[in-house]
């Protein structure tokens, strides 16, 4: 007999002489589920069992005979059940047993069940809509594979699926993953394994190797050519500086034929990628192997060894973790690999990682470094790991010291703040000395419960590392500076527990309101220094490089701009409240540079919430105008983790009226999120799209439409599909010139009638061209090799140049995206105006960013008509007619209008309004130039530049293609202070706009006569504050402050002349006198 | 016909079923399971020598074969007349490995319960015919000779203990000497990690190792057994080699056989070195280069550096040079830096960042006044050291006069490559 059989005999022959020679009421304990001997495949056991008549104690319960760890409970009264997993104690066979005391004579009795647990993973093509995973990243569609086991969903997408997007450019990856029971979280976009850096394999078949119905992994292989990523091309840059790129890794069709196998055990919360690159040619061919990767979601990035918080813009292959912030807490990824035959190391390339597993990258790029030899029929595999997870970046040490059987010991604790659980808190654990953690071996974020647990990875052994905690908005623990460190030797096998109880801390609650008493959507912003700041180190790469700053705790790759201790944008309500540490500061309420600020002074004090009411009032009359900001990345894009809600609570916080969503590659509608978030009338959104080349520019289009069968959202293939395993030059295969993509753009599925295409940051597009904007037409230089080093086909000769109606001269929010407008851009645009190409010039942020405050940059105001001129009515299609037309303003700070004017009697007029013309004649060439300056009182300004047909100027002889400008007349009013009249070529006013304190705004009306003009002249006029004489404009636009100068706050709030900072800043588009109307 | 066919057919499933009843159960071969021959025929449970009598194509890349078994290689295994074997091709474009009529020596095992053999081969009778090539496709030999069967026969025979001890040694020691090209170049990674090679390398083993290196018709064995001997070091292996050079008059033996001497004992003496200095032999030349050791070879080296006309030989040279000079070497080795090779000038970057950190301010004023090409190789060995160096490049990153300097200073130090707004 079975010897489980047996048991479950012998159990039943005990209870039946205890229940059966009883009276009634009859007193039993049936157990209902499961049944005997029953195998359960599921992946969860429903325990139930009912209990009879009257006990005095019990039920007792065990599993396998230790106590039931799952809860049970009871509905309806006599009935009980619990629901046990694999982390529950069950084995392949087990024993349940439930116990009670009879209360009529105190009799145990004992009822028991045995039965098998022999749960699945499973591989099945996706039909159900109700399987696919869905979040902020959530990609997956009907027709793609999906990997499922007890703990984790995984999704593979189907093969044959180009779509221009980031790493997702073929089908045939892995592009979904969650937690069984966690829907709605996913932060993934895509891995793709990567063949000698600039290729990919893309798949063009897909099918299930096992469904998983025998017990084993579930495994789905994919299998394709190799082809071109064609998004990322670094041997240009490497070319461009004279070094000779490796030939190997140079658009390097290979004999490849690449199969991944993604396997899923049934208890796995991370799936296996073996890739195996098989050599179809008769000939060697080198190899050097990993993965184009990118989590691309909201989430902060841990990355070992030489390991801190933060992206290291290089580093050798330990393990990633991705771990969600936000709205996106719980969930995180990891990434590892098995070892491979060389140093293996990672780069960011475009803002997305490339892993090679055999070489280090940087010696490979600089061709340092060769490939394996991979002979004729043979191949190679190579080995990963993803992991999915519940929104800790321990999970991917886990997953790294499990799969490479590195020596561990465990770790648990708890955070509490004042005596009072703090989910979200931050433990990190690693090498440290003296007082500073600066290498980190693990990193917790606590649960629900305030508590952590998990490994800490020793490959050299025991070893004596701290622990710290910290948690947002909290002090740290004593009240110290810094997060003092717990001392403790970790063995092999061993564990410890650390608990951290943080000091207590305040809170602070404002509502904003307008003139009319309304709330009013906006951003407080706490002016200050944070007593517990984050604790920041340099990674593996070193100061002077994007990305190369660590940090102990938190991410610092989106960090506060210095001055600012924390900010926040109220919602609809125009309420907003929030953890600050107790300490003084001054609250800034803004909305942009159309309104006026508050700002008071608050002490916050432990255990209190500290309460205050702002208002604030438009002071700017932008009528007839509408401001967008035409430059705006979020999550969708590879290099932004901004959610699309921080997203439109930012704009609307900032008074921008037009969010115009332009992601790398990819669609994004804000609408929705708008709707939802009840801000219709504070903000709209257009749909664009950021049309990404590698090296030969970003062209910016806008609006189109969303495509929603595609996850990209309908992308612009600039680099034009080709058949699988034919997309490199020496195929055939090339990418569009800029007049094609201009083509694909404005004519494209998801083009409208009114799109409208700008250069973006014009300097990467008219310098790696070598375009000459001082030729008559325009005319790129760049010779054969450069051509084909950009994968672009038209021969020397044929004009690479194509007029595009509107240059980004000015993308940011900092004084240096300021510099790069008018010192290196400006120039090349009064080149084109020069030889009669009229262009709109575009100010906008070009944000990627949220804390760091890109959002209030530079904005552009365009012309609307009479009913669409506010933030709830915005017309897409008319906002990019007035880009195309040259009805546009844009600024930072101040809103400079004009309008130049015949003096010949007519009345004619130029302006840049809706209804207006840009053009104007006069009989007798005299015209006069109506400069209209308007500025919050936080926007101070004193020169007036005004050019006309200027002269430009190369500014660096390095760069021949930048070009600088000569005003035609400078006016300046002397000291930026409107309260001093006559020192100057002008004088400011100060103009009440509403009943609110502080709701003023600084005017200036200025006429310059322009006489005698006999040729054609265009005139742009730009208005700045200068630096030392004006304050700059902290902390509404906070970039770039001084830190040597402000130590304290009161410095903070000293008006900070001569301390940096960013100055206002204003430029309108260009009117015409025509000579010869 | 008929009739002889369906005996046949019986003949073929009782045999098949008689074999796949001595096997262990059925399970997915792991992805990353080791894929060599060896390893697939030492762990198959069933070794047959048979001839290919049909090959038919499955859906997604995969084929079945009818062999008519010869012989089995393991004497504790049933031997059936026919057996089925079905395996996988890592590309469509492949040939299947097995081809019709062909002799062949297969190790096998039970199919995979993996799904796609439903899809494969639906028939549920079929497909329990039905076995794999093991080790994932790779336990299979084309037309086995004579000696390498009798040496995997008794590889076999020996047991697990042994085949780690000195016969294990001896036969795989055998095999590259003696085995077809993929089998002879496995065996030798085999060998290479061998932990316990050094005392388990019997004189027997030693001479056919020998022999093996002499072989010119395995792709990449010699490489293997090269870095096997400067791994290792098996004492066994001086004997031969030192006879081997001997009968093949010196100077003039094979090359390889003096870079097996020199990898062996670290070092090639004057005596030994300066005749292969003078020889017609690029191979030669470079192995007495990269092994120099005695004072007139070592004199040498900077001549060869900058006036052999081998690539292999210069960047051997310029290797050797820093290896036993270290910085005293160094305007030396920059000799090279500015080298018409690609494969000279890596070696010398590769060379003296081996000497990190002392080369960092030589290597960064290098980048700063040298020529052109001298910078670069500068920039490339900077890019290979620690961390002075890399505050050095980080530097020159943002400091060098050269916008290109600029720019692979800034790649050689993790600067984000391509435009990220």
């Amino acid at each position: 007999m079975h010897a489980r059989a047996r048991l479950v005999v012998s159990i039943a022959l005990l209870a039946v002489p205890m229940l059966a020679l009883r009276c009634d009421p009859p007193t039993t304990i049936s157990i209902l589920s499961p049944n005997p001997l029953e195998q359960v495949s599921a992946c969860q056991v429903e325990v139930s069992f009912a209990l009879t008549g009257a006990f005095s104690t019990g039920p007792s319960v065990t599993l396998n005979f230790l106590p039931l760890s799952a809860p049970l409970t009871q509905s309806p009264p006599g009935i009980w059940t619990a629901t046990l997993d694999a982390d529950d104690g069950l084995g392949a066979n087990n024993i349940l047993l439930v116990q009670a005391t009879r209360a009529s004579d105190g009799q145990v009795l004992t009822q028991g069940v045995s039965f098998d647990f022999d749960p699945k993973a499973s591989a099945r093509v996706i039909t159900d809509p109700a399987d696919l995973i869905t979040g902020p990243l959530g990609h997956s569609r009907v027709g793609d594979y999906l990997l499922e086991s007890c703990k984790a969903r995984f999704v593979v997408q189907d093969a044959n699926q180009r779509d221009l997007y980031s790493v997702g450019q073929y089908g045939g990856n892995l592009i979904d993953a969650e937690l069984v029971g966690s829907p709605g979280l996913d932060n993934f976009l895509e891995i793709a394994p990567m063949v000698n850096v600039e290729t990919v394999v893309n798949p063009t078949e897909a099918v299930i190797v096992n469904d998983g119905s025998d017990g084993n992994p579930a495994v789905v292989r994919t299998c394709g050519p190799d082809d071109l990523l064609d998004f990322v091309n670094p041997s240009s840059q490497v070319t461009d500086a004279g070094l000779p790129f490796p030939a190997v890794l140079n658009d390097n069709d290979q004999t490849v034929w690449g199969c991944t196998d993604f396997t899923l055990g049934t208890h796995d919360t991370h799936v296996e990628m073996a890739t195996t690159l098989t050599n179809t040619g008769a000939a060697d061919i080198q190899v050097m192997y990993g993965d184009w990767l990118n989590p691309a979601g909201d989430l902060d990035v841990m990355l070992t060894p030489n390991a801190g918080l933060g992206a290291a813009v290089w580093n050798f292959v330990g393990t990633m973790g991705f771990h969600g912030e936000g709205e996106s807490a719980g969930v995180d990824y990891a990434y590892t690999a098995t070892p491979t035959t060389g140093t293996g190391s990672y780069v960011v390339i475009s803002g997305v990682t490339v892993v090679l597993h055999n070489k280090h990258v940087l010696q490979a790029l600089l061709g340092a470094a060769q490939g394996d030899t991979l002979t004729p029929g043979n191949s190679l595999t190579m080995t990963r790991y993803v992991g999915v997870g519940d929104g800790t970046a321990s999970s991917a040490v886990d997953l790294e010291t499990a799969v490479k059987g590195i020596a561990t010991a465990s770790i648990d604790g708890c955070v509490t703040v004042d005596g009072v659980a703090a989910p979200g808190s931050k433990v990190t654990v690693g090498a440290f000395t003296g007082a500073n953690i600066t290498n980190l071996a693990t990193h917790f974020t606590t649960g629900a419960d305030g508590c952590y647990a998990g490994k800490v990875p020793l490959p050299g052994g025991a070893v004596t590392l701290g622990v710290v905690a910290g948690r947002h908005g909290t002090p740290y623990q004593g009240g110290a500076a810094s997060p003092p460190i717990t001392s403790l030797l970790f063995s092999p096998g061993g564990s410890q527990t650390v608990d951290f109880d943080l000091p207590p801390t305040g809170s602070l609650s404002v509502a904003v309101t307008d003139a009319g008493g309304g709330p009013l959507p906006s951003r407080i912003t706490v002016v200050g220094f944070d007593p517990s700041p984050e604790i920041t180190f340099a990674g593996p790469s070193l100061p002077g490089f994007g990305g190369s700053t660590l940090a102990l705790l938190n991410d610092p790759g989106d960090s506060l701009p210095f001055g600012i201790v924390d900010f926040v944008y109220t919602g609809a309500d125009g309420v907003a409240a929030f953890d600050l540490e107790p300490g003084s500061y001054q609250v800034f309420v803004s909305r942009g540079p159309e309104y006026s600020t508050s700002n008071q002074p608050v002490t916050i004090t432990a255990n209190q919430q500290t309460a205050v009411s702002a208002q604030i009032a438009r002071v700017v009359d932008t009528a007839g105008f509408v401001s967008s900001d035409f430059h705006v990345h979020g999550i969708a894009s590879a290099d932004s983790r901004v959610t699309h809600d921080n997203r439109v609570r930012g704009y609307a916080g900032e008074g921008v009226d037009n969010i115009t969503m332009t992601d790398h590659h990819s669609h994004t509608d804000l609408s929705a999120r708008i709707a939802s978030l009840g801000l219709g009338s504070w903000v709209s959104s257009t749909i664009g799209e950021e049309i990404t080349t590698f090296d030969y520019g970003h062209f910016n289009g806008y609006p189109f439409t969303v495509d929603p069968n595609v996850p990209s959202g309908g992308s612009t293939d600039w680099a034009v599909a080709a058949p699988a395993g034919a997309d490199f030059p020496s195929a055939g295969a090339y990418n569009a010139t800029p007049a094609e993509i201009f083509a694909l753009a404005t004519a494209g599925a998801r083009s409208t009638p009114d799109t409208t295409v700008q250069i973006n940051h014009i300097s990467s597009h008219f310098s790696p061209l070598k375009i000459d904007t001082t030729l008559v037409p325009p005319v790129d230089g760049l010779d054969a090799a450069g051509r084909l080093e950009r994968r672009l086909d038209e021969p020397v000769g044929t004009n690479l140049y194509f007029h595009y109606p509107a240059l980004e001269l000015w993308n940011g929010a900092s004084r240096g995206s300021q510099g790069e407008f008018l010192v290196g851009r400006i120039g090349i645009w009064f080149n084109l105006l020069n030889q009669d190409l009229p262009t709109t010039f575009i100010a906008d942020t070009d944000s990627h960013r949220f804390t760091r405050l890109n959002s209030s940059g530079a904005r552009t105001w365009t012309a609307a008509g009479p009913t669409s001129d506010q933030a709830g009515t915005v017309d897409s299609g008319e906002v990019a007619r007035m880009v195309d037309a040259g009805k546009a303003t844009g600024g930072q700070g101040v809103f400079v209008t004009t309008v130049l004017r015949a003096t010949d009697g007519s009345g004619a007029s130029a302006d840049l309004t809706h209804s207006g013309s840009t053009h104007v004649s006069d009989s007798g060439g005299n015209v006069e130039l109506d400069i209209r300056i308007q500025g919050p009182l936080w926007a101070e300004f004193d020169v007036v530049e005004i050019y006309a047909n200027a002269a430009t100027n190369v500014i660096d002889p390095a760069n021949p293609y930048a070009y600088g400008a000569t005003p035609t007349m400078v006016l300046d009013e002397g000291d930026c202070d409107p309260a001093t009249t006559g020192d100057g070529d002008y004088d400011i006013a100060i103009v009440n706009a509403a009943a609110v304190a502080g709701a003023d705004r600084l005017e200036a009306n200025i006429t310059v006569p322009f006489s005698g003009l006999t040729a054609n002249t265009w005139f742009v006029v730009v208005v700045k504050g200068t630096d030392g004489q004006c304050s700059p404009m902290f902390p509404v636009f906070a970039s770039d402050l001084s830190s040597a100068s402000n130590a304290t706050l009161a410095d903070l709030l000293d008006g900070n002349v001569g301390e940096s900072g960013v100055m206002s800043l204003g430029a309108t588009n260009a009117l015409y006198y025509d000579a010869s109307p | 016909m008929l009739r002889v066919i369906a005996l046949r057919r019986l003949r073929v499933a009782a045999g098949v079923a008689a074999l796949v009843a001595a096997l262990p159960g059925g399970r997915a071969a792991a992805a990353n399971e080791p894929a060599g021959v060896v390893a697939a025929i030492e762990a198959a449970p069933a070794v047959v020598v048979a001839e290919v009598r049909s090959v038919a194509a499955l859906p997604h890349t995969a084929f079945r074969a009818t062999l008519a078994v010869e012989r089995s290689l393991r004497p504790d295994s049933p031997a059936p007349e026919m057996i089925e074997v079905a395996w996988e091709e890592p590309a469509p474009s492949l040939p299947p490995r097995l081809a019709e009529g062909r002799r062949v020596l297969v190790a096998a095992e039970p199919l995979p319960s993996a799904s796609i053999w439903r899809t494969r081969v639906p028939d549920d009778a079929a497909r329990a015919r039905l076995l794999a090539i093991a080790g994932r496709g790779a336990g299979y030999l084309e037309r086995p000779g004579g000696a390498e069967l009798d040496i995997l026969e008794h590889y076999l025979l020996v047991g697990e203990a042994a085949r780690a001890g000195d016969a294990g040694a001896l036969h795989l020691a055998r095999l590259c000497a003696v085995g077809q090209p993929r089998l002879a170049l496995d065996a030798a990674e085999r060998l290479r990690a061998f932990d316990a090679l050094p005392e388990h390398l019997t004189p027997g083993a030693a001479r056919a190792l020998v022999e093996a290196l002499q072989r010119g018709d395995v792709r990449g064995q010699r490489e293997v057994l090269l870095d096997l001997i400067a791994l290792r070091r098996p004492p066994a292996l001086r004997a031969p080699l030192e006879a081997s050079i001997r009968s093949g008059g010196g100077a003039a033996a094979p090359p390889v056989l003096h870079a097996a001497l020199g990898a062996l004992e670290g070092q090639l003496d004057d005596d030994h070195a300066l005749p292969l200095l003078e020889s017609g032999s690029a191979e030669s030349r470079a192995a007495a280069a990269r092994h120099a050791a005695g004072p007139r070879t070592r004199g040498r080296l900077r001549d060869l550096v900058i006036g052999d006309p081998s690539p292999s030989v210069r960047a051997a040279a310029v290797t050797r040079l820093v290896e036993l000079d270290g910085m005293q070497a160094f305007s030396d080795a920059t000799l090279a830096f500015d080298d018409d090779s690609a494969e000279v000038r890596a070696a010398a970057a590769r060379a003296v960042a081996r000497l990190d950190p002392a080369p960092v301010d030589s290597l960064r004023r290098l980048v700063e006044v040298g020529r052109v090409e001298e910078a670069k190789t500068a920039l490339v060995a900077l890019s290979m050291m620690g961390e002075e160096a890399h505050l050095a490049l980080a530097e020159l990153a943002v400091e060098h006069p050269d916008p290109a300097i600029r720019t692979l200073a800034g790649i050689a130090v993790g600067q984000p490559i391509g435009d990220t707004h």
